[in-house]
């Protein structure tokens, strides 16, 4: 597919188009001719974006994620814009939550509104098809119009106020297009998105602002959305450390009491029926004081009506032996009577439910106010259960939350309480009391110390494999897959994640690089207070990878993908790897700016990197990996990460490794700037190879200059708007020249031995990428076998083609196609699959593979 | 004074439907429409020739021819056979506009069609309609290109280029279609000879092929008014 870039060598230009969420309204710079999208009116002329800069992002390799340039964009004061600016007229305030696909609003008053009127709510903008009463509501709403829809919560404040303008503008998706305008003017295709490129995505992060007289907007690129932190944590306060139960609304307890005389004669009776907890939700959580309370409470309005003959209940906790066991903290329920020398006995039956629970008192005429008769309330139905077996827990606190969201509150998680973290395992939310159970520290101690009082932030956190962390916390709506339809990662709670579509997110490259370091191996990440970039790109940046924004081209296996849709994306960061995508030429370079190449060195680098372990937002023991003999040379110079970590010892391994690696590599490693024409065919986290007679370039290894030709890294690049021109920032390795690996696959399990046509052969799934791609460049991979330590069989070697690459379970399963020079045995965690040393390797392996002879690759000729 | 001319580009995407503006067109002999496609962008003579090879490509009855008639300053989409069949013509984006049709939509019952239109935006021949000036060609500002480093000269537009000025004088029956054309901007080809082959410094009547990165020094020749004099500077890959 040809780029929006590609024609501008033979004099077209491109001309933009600009949208903005929830705005009916599309900016252009001329009159296009085209069809504008459904649901929006063109406004020819009245976008300006010459005060842009330009438009790109830079890789930061040290945070591990791109940060794309902003847009400056103006808007001329044309009357259709005017319109959308001025201030509201009606307006009417939400009064029930609204999930993201409702189509009633429940409103305060619909005064002032017609069917056929559009309204905002937050950044979404609903077209109303009717109004109703009782309550008063839009009804047959057509959600996210010129936009996304959201979830919104009534709270009956301004936050959810409905007005027919826009209330703010910040923070609404902007949308800039690129149209090919031909040397005549012409502009091809019938619709404006017909051959339209997006060329920036981003949030409106400031505006509108009058200058002049038009009105200017700033807006931050898409990536920039992973800065912001997701939502504040929730915060409370301890008010008791009482265990909770939930409530019974219909539980029915029935008294019957029953008095005798000295003859044995009935001398009165009463049956209370209670419904104590009527008036409580299912849901809702209750103490054991407020569960007595509200027995006492029913039972003295029941006992009201005996004549004064029964008066009140009283509780008293106890310890004892029941059922053979040895129990505390049981609570007894004593009953008070009115004074009545005529009585013997007295008879007492409980019914709670249907736990039934008779005894006879012997009072000797001795009834009289004061003197309380105990009945062992405590069983085993609830809420006769009462109390506990062997002491009161000590992990449990009742937190009375400060913001009223006890519902969002994860069934299992991390709280800090006062200044430590505890693990919760078990949540429940009454009002706007949440209570905690099982709280143990991060070191599995449970609580030591009365909580009550102190402060508590509950952290959010999510736990899954890396890729599964990402992509959740780009698509979480709170509406599970309201983002993600196909690839289903909306699955946290609303403010979790950005709620980002997964149109523009690239799935398949982030799982393909991000699955190839981590696989499987599940972290514990917050998703509450701290971004993304904060939280998780740390641990991307240590492993030479970042996040970024852009055009995607081919995904990591390196299948072409022509919709080169604007989206998030991950790319790697080191200078060296397998094939590059494009060429840069001196006649590409711009050689009227004298700037046109810049040659920089890196910054200083680091002899010393620290890891801090984090588990929940708590500090663990860091990893330190040193550059012993630079730092016995040079002052040291640290470079530290914090990344989150359930265990350990698996991770030490790979923060050496990576450590080792940037110590080697940036040592020699260059960043040049080079100005080039726009129609190179490469975005940010390539490779490319540059050629070039310039003197500023030089190659390390030859020590030449003026004859460069060497593979960067592009982790910058940049299109101005008005010259088209485009600034690529280059990564090279200087001394490093690895053409990329050599593969030494260990066998794990295969199913057949030996290996036959059709069976399968497990690797470590560290090289599914490697043999992904291969399979994906060649259609076939062709691998020879050896045991270590071995003769090596060089003229006909044994080995393999392959025509599948999976993950299964964790491992990377390769599908035999043939046999190369008949079958061999092959031995479970001895025996290797690697290159072909011979010219039975395919084209791409030819090509971009190291061989074991000297370290070079065969060429492409084989 | 020998024939001078303009000719502009046609870009092509190489693909049927994207970015489609001066690339496609339909031919239908009865069994329905096939497009025939410019491969590669080519300048406006090489681009008729590679339409009529498109064309012949794909197995169609007669044989066609892509010409471009000087004299009426048309172009002739014939179709050759024995006996040669009725076709239908049609154009895709602005492609009719650039060979000289009227209208991008239905040319049939024929086997050959003329532009109809009044003029061609791909092309401009002289003596009658443009005047390549006599001593078109001049290097860019010198000093300037002396400026920069690595013994580049300047690229004003993009990469490696000269930069060349041509004093242009076009007749005010075609002014503004010419203003509205193909060689008015983006890449052309001015030749101010009817010599074929490049300028270089031993032929310094060659044609100049490059982008169009200005035009100035607008005026009106005579009383009549008949001719505007413009300079046109155009950057010229090294």
């Amino acid at each position: 597919m040809a780029r929006i870039w590609d024609p501008l060598q033979y004099g077209w230009s491109p001309g933009y188009w600009l949208t903005i969420q929830g705005i009916p309204l599309l900016a252009s710079e001329m009159n296009f001719g085209l069809t504008p999208p459904a649901g929006y009116t063109d406004d020819p002329g009245s976008l300006v974006i010459d005060e842009g800069a330009s438009v790109g992002q830079r890789v930061e390799r040290d945070r591990g994620i791109g940060v794309g340039y902003p847009l400056t964009f103006r808007l001329l004061d044309t009357a259709a814009v005017r319109a959308q600016i001025k201030v509201w007229t009606k307006t009417a305030v939400l009064q029930a939550d609204v999930s993201a696909v409702a189509t009633s609003f429940e409103v305060d008053s619909t005064a002032g509104w017609a069917p056929g009127d559009h309204f905002h709510i937050g950044a979404e903008r609903v077209l109303i098809d009717a109004l109703a009463a009782a309550p008063p509501r839009f009804t047959g709403c057509t959600r996210h119009v010129n936009g996304i829809a959201y979830t919104h919560k009534a709270d009956a404040t301004a936050t959810c106020r409905i007005t027919d303008l826009p209330r703010y503008w910040l923070g609404r998706i902007v949308e800039l297009w690129a149209l090919p305008v031909d040397p005549s003017g012409y502009v091809p295709g019938s619709a404006m998105t017909d051959d339209a490129e997006l060329v920036f995505h981003g949030h409106i992060s400031a505006g509108p602002d009058r200058v002049g007289d038009e009105w200017q907007f700033e807006a931050l690129s898409l990536d920039r959305v992973l800065a912001r932190p997701l939502s504040s944590a929730l915060t409370g306060k301890v008010i008791d450390t009482e265990f909770r139960r939930l409530a019974l609304p219909f539980l029915k307890i029935v008294y019957h009491f029953a008095s005798y005389d000295f003859a044995g004669a009935l001398v009165w009776s009463h049956d209370l029926v209670t419904i104590p907890m009527a008036t409580d939700l299912a849901t809702d959580l209750l103490s054991e004081t407020e569960i007595m309370s509200r027995i006492s409470t029913s039972f003295a309005a029941a006992a009201a009506g005996t004549g004064g003959n029964v008066e009140t209940i009283a509780w008293k906790a106890v310890e004892g032996i029941d059922n053979g066991q040895h129990i505390k903290n049981v609570w007894m329920a004593m009953f008070a009577f009115g004074t009545d020398a005529t009585i013997n006995t007295l008879h007492t039956r409980i019914t709670v439910g249907g736990w039934v629970n008779d005894e006879s008192w012997h009072v000797g005429g001795k009834l009289s106010t004061g003197i309380h008769l105990w009945s062992k309330w405590c069983g085993h139905i609830h809420p006769g259960s009462l109390g506990w077996v062997n002491g009161p827990p000590q992990d449990v606190a009742a937190v009375r939350m400060d913001d009223a969201l006890g519902a969002d509150v994860p069934a299992a998680g991390f709280a800090k309480i006062g200044d430590v973290v505890y693990e919760f395992k078990a949540s429940g939310a009454s009002n706007d009391t949440v209570f905690l159970s099982g709280l143990k520290t991060i070191a599995g101690q449970v609580p030591t110390q009365d909580l009550t009082k102190e402060t508590v932030e509950i952290l959010r956190t999510d736990t899954a494999p890396m890729p599964d962390l990402l992509l959740r916390q780009f698509m979480s709506s709170g509406t599970a897959n309201l983002r993600s339809p196909v690839t289903l990662h909306d699955r946290l709670d609303q403010t979790q994640g950005y709620g980002i579509s997964e149109t523009l997110i690239h799935v398949a490259g982030i799982e393909n690089v991000c699955g190839a370091l981590f696989g499987q191996t599940p972290l514990t990440v917050p998703s509450s207070g701290q971004s993304t970039e904060e939280a998780l790109c740390p641990l991307l940046a240590l492993s030479g990878r970042a996040l970024v924004a852009k055009p995607v081209d081919h995904d990591e296996s390196g299948a072409p993908d022509t919709s080169r849709a604007y989206r998030i994306s991950m790319v790697r960061t080191g200078p060296s790897g397998g094939s590059y995508a494009a060429t840069i030429t001196d006649a590409h370079i711009i050689a009227s700016d004298p700037a046109a190449v810049e040659v920089r060195r890196l910054g200083d680098p680091p002899t010393r990197i620290r890891v801090q372990g984090q588990i929940a937002g708590e500090d663990v023991a860091p990893i330190v990996v040193n550059d012993k003999g630079r730092e016995q040379a040079q002052s040291p110079s640290e470079l530290s990460f914090t990344i989150p970590m359930i265990e350990r010892n698996p991770i030490v391994s790979m923060v050496t490794t990576w450590a080792r690696a940037r110590f080697a590599s940036d040592q020699s490693a260059r960043e040049v700037d080079v100005l080039t024409v726009p129609w190179i065919d490469a975005e940010i986290g390539d490779l490319v190879r540059l050629t070039s007679v310039h003197p500023g370039l030089v190659d390390l290894v030859t020590g030449a200059a003026g004859a460069f030709d060497g593979v960067a890294r592009v982790i910058g690049s940049s299109i101005m708007y008005d010259t088209g021109v485009r600034r690529w920032t280059l990564l090279f390795g200087g001394y490093i020249t690895s053409l990329s690996l050599c593969p030494s696959a260990e066998i794990s399990l295969a199913s057949a031995y030996p290996p036959i046509v059709n069976s399968t052969i497990d690797v470590p799934f560290k090289y599914y990428p490697h043999f992904a791609q291969l399979l994906a460049q060649d259609g076939v991979i062709t691998l020879t076998l050896y045991d270590p330590g071995s003769a090596e069989q060089v003229a006909d070697p044994y080995g393999y083609t392959f025509d599948g690459v999976e993950e299964v379970a964790g491992v990377c399963r390769l599908t035999v196609a043939s046999l190369l020079n008949g079958a061999e045995v092959v031995t479970p965690a001895l025996s290797r699959l690697a290159t072909p040393k011979t010219a039975t390797a395919t084209t791409y392996q030819n090509a971009h593979l190291m061989h074991d002879g000297d370290g070079t690759s065969w060429g492409a000729g084989g | 004074m020998t024939a001078s001319r303009v000719e502009g580009y046609l870009w092509s995407s190489g693909v049927a439907g994207e970015k489609s503006a001066t690339q496609e067109l339909t031919i239908d002999e009865g069994g329905g429409a096939v497009t025939v496609l410019l491969p590669a962008a080519a300048v406006f003579s090489d681009a008729l020739t590679a339409l009529a090879g498109a064309a012949n490509g794909l197995g169609l009855a007669n044989t066609y021819a892509f010409t471009w008639n000087a004299a009426t300053q048309t172009v002739i989409v014939a179709g050759a056979g024995a006996p040669a069949i009725n076709f239908t013509l049609a154009f895709v984006g602005n492609l009719h506009a650039a060979l000289g049709f009227a209208t991008a939509a239905g040319y049939a019952g024929a086997t050959s069609y003329t532009g109809d239109r009044a003029r061609a935006l791909g092309r401009f021949d002289g003596p009658t309609h443009v005047k390549v000036g006599g001593n078109p060609i001049e290097e860019g500002p010198a000093v300037e290109m002396k400026r920069y480093r690595h013994g580049r000269h300047r690229a004003v537009a993009w990469g490696n280029h000269d930069v060349v000025s041509i004093d242009l004088m076009v007749n005010k029956d075609v002014r503004a279609d010419f203003h509205a054309s193909y060689c008015h901007g983006g890449r052309v080809r001015y030749y101010p000879t009817d010599l074929t082959t490049a300028y270089s410094a031993i032929n310094p009547g060659g044609y100049i092929d490059g982008y169009v990165i200005g035009v100035a020094d607008l005026s009106l020749m005579g009383v009549s008014e008949r001719w505007t004099l413009q300079r046109v500077r155009i950057a010229r890959p090294r």
